[in-house]
């Protein structure tokens, strides 16, 4: 299977985890996404742990840097305390 | 049966000492009076026989030709003999003596006359025959014979048929018997009430240890559980016994221990995030704040709720997988492939601090465990490993084989774990405090936990060297002999 990324006619270079949570956060566009769904359906861990949490932010920390680092208008949100939600904001 | 069950064992064990007693007693008396009772008859009999020798040697001819017996019978007393003689010569014996009549009777004989002696001489046969006479039986002897007489040269003058009958009462026999038994029925009592009361006090003796044992087991709760039993004899059953008890509370309360530490363990770890949360919201309450603010409070309160929830949720897992609800698995697991799965799944952490997160391999390290806990394990040993580990840093697993267990080691180059703390590090959570505490985060029981999962299904996790390049933590497994089954495909 192909998989592209571009934002604004630039590609941006993803791995497999980050297109997957990419491609996740997506789908629900404009709701909240919490950790605890991500470990679920993104990396399909039973458990949850802080761990896996620790690894859910680099992934999320990494994909912002890729997607919104040189866009004035950032699509990746952090919503304190619940999780992460894809939506047009500006900075 | 209910009757016999409510009774101590120390009755018991008497009332079957008293019953063994009984039956040898019983058998032994009967045996003894039974014997008795046979020799005495014989040699009664013997005796009557005797008498009938005597009287025979004893017959005398008077000169006129008539029989005669004792001429001096007063000697013998109360002694005398019974002793009846018939005539059985058709020609008489003697001038006043015809056939069928009594030569000869002596004074006993007068005395204790036995009627049904004449009816005996008609069928003299040379048995003895007992025959009821007041107040006990007599034994008669009745023998046909011929006397036969000598001159005083040695020649023969004549012989007589004569019917000789002699008999003895059973009376000085039956009263010896009786005294016998007399003597076998009243001492068999004393010797059983003698054995049962050594019996009880025997079998008290020896069940008094028991009865201490159990006073004092009683007594042990869990609030004294370092208390033990006493031991008498070590080398005796109930020494043994005594000793397998304080083994089972020596386990007992070290298992309550940590039981109790682990509770207070949890109970500081709950109380952290609760902390956390009052005050974030009591400063939040203290002005008044816009929406963003609020926003921002509310979201730092949650993110603590989440880890509380998280810390619940574990405990919670393995409390389960304690009481045996959650059945541990024993698969066949390859190390290798397990180790490669956690740097999959841990590998970003590591590369964002630059460190490099790698697998040695040695030899075909197959181990039997519970996947889903072994990695979880590992996974808190990598994490931590990565937390300690200063930026740009090194961390290695490494997966081998021996004889008969595999290994993981997780090696790490941090600071080291402070000696003093390396054999708490396991119970009660200490982080490596020379890392400071802003240096990392997460909860802190992992440790302590994954120790527990790892040993729950037969591994073990161990700390096998901590210095200042690094600590090597290590999950020894029992070897699988069989090749690991499909490897499931782990994404990163």
């Amino acid at each position: 299977v192909a998989r592209k990324v571009t934002r604004a006619g630039k590609k941006v270079e993803l791995t497999l985890r980050e297109f997957e949570l990419l491609e996740y956060l997506l789908r629900y566009e404009g709701q909240v996404v919490s950790r605890g769904t991500l470990a679920r359906d993104v990396w399909q861990e039973a458990n949850r742990s802080s761990s896996l949490d620790n690894v859910i932010d680099v992934h999320i920390a990494r994909l912002r840097r890729k997607v919104d680092a040189d866009s004035p208008v950032k699509l990746i949100q952090t919503v304190r305390g619940v999780g992460f939600m894809l939506r047009e904001e500006e900075a | 049966v209910s009757w016999w069950r409510s009774h101590s064992l120390r009755i018991s064990l008497t009332l079957w000492n008293v019953a063994a007693m009984v039956l040898v007693l019983a058998v032994y008396a009967g045996g003894v009076y039974l014997f008795v009772s046979r020799s005495a008859s014989n040699s009664l009999d013997a005796e009557i026989r005797y008498d009938y020798q005597w009287a025979a040697a004893m017959a005398d001819q008077l000169p006129d030709g008539s029989l005669k017996w004792f001429q001096e019978e007063s000697n013998f007393g109360d002694n005398t003999p019974w002793l009846q003689v018939w005539c059985g010569d058709p020609t008489g014996c003697g001038p006043r003596a015809t056939q069928g009549e009594v030569i000869f009777r002596t004074v006993k004989a007068d005395r204790d006359p036995i009627p049904e002696t004449k009816e005996l001489v008609g069928q003299a046969n040379n048995q003895i025959v007992s025959i009821p006479v007041e107040p006990t039986n007599y034994r008669v002897l009745t023998t046909p014979t011929t006397l036969k007489f000598f001159d005083n040269a040695g020649q023969p003058v004549n012989s007589r048929h004569v019917i000789i009958q002699v008999a003895r009462s059973e009376l000085p026999m039956r009263r010896e018997m009786r005294g016998l038994l007399f003597i076998l029925l009243f001492w068999l009592p004393i010797a059983v009430l003698t054995a049962g009361i050594f019996g009880y006090t025997l079998a008290r003796r020896a069940l008094a240890p028991i009865e201490k044992m159990a006073e004092r087991a009683q007594s042990i709760s869990a609030d004294n559980l370092h208390d033990r039993l006493p031991i008498g004899n070590p080398k005796d059953e109930l020494g043994r016994l005594a000793s397998v008890f304080n083994d089972t509370l020596g386990r007992l309360e070290s298992s309550f221990e940590q039981m109790r530490r682990f509770t207070a363990d949890v109970s500081h770890e709950l109380r952290t995030p609760l902390t956390a949360i009052r005050s974030v919201g009591e400063v939040g309450l203290r002005e008044r704040r816009d929406d963003k603010a609020y926003r921002g409070i509310i979201g730092s309160m949650l993110e603590e709720v989440d880890r509380l929830a998280s810390l619940v949720d574990r405990l919670l897992r393995w409390s389960r997988a304690e009481t045996g609800q959650t059945k541990l698995s024993q698969e066949v697991i390859d190390l290798r492939d397990l180790a490669d799965d956690v740097v999959g799944y841990l590998g970003v952490l590591a590369e964002e601090k630059q460190q490099s997160l790698t697998v040695a391999q040695a030899g075909t390290p197959w181990g039997l465990g519970d996947r889903q806990v072994l990695r979880q394990a590992l996974i808190d040993l990598v994490d931590n490993a990565i937390k300690y580990t200063p930026e740009g840093g090194a961390i290695e697993m490494r997966v081998s084989e021996s004889s008969e267990n595999v290994t993981i080691d997780v090696v790490d180059s941090g600071p080291g774990i402070a000696p003093e703390l390396r054999t708490r590090i396991f119970d009660r959570y200490g982080r490596g405090e020379n890392a400071g505490p802003d240096a990392v985060g997460g909860a802190g029981l992992g440790l302590s936990i994954s120790k527990w999962a790892v040993e729950a299904h037969g591994g073990r996790l161990t700390l096998e060297a901590s210095n200042s390049v690094g600590s090597t933590f290590r999950i020894t497994l029992p070897r699988a002999v069989t090749p690991a089954a499909t490897r499931p495909i782990h994404a990163a």
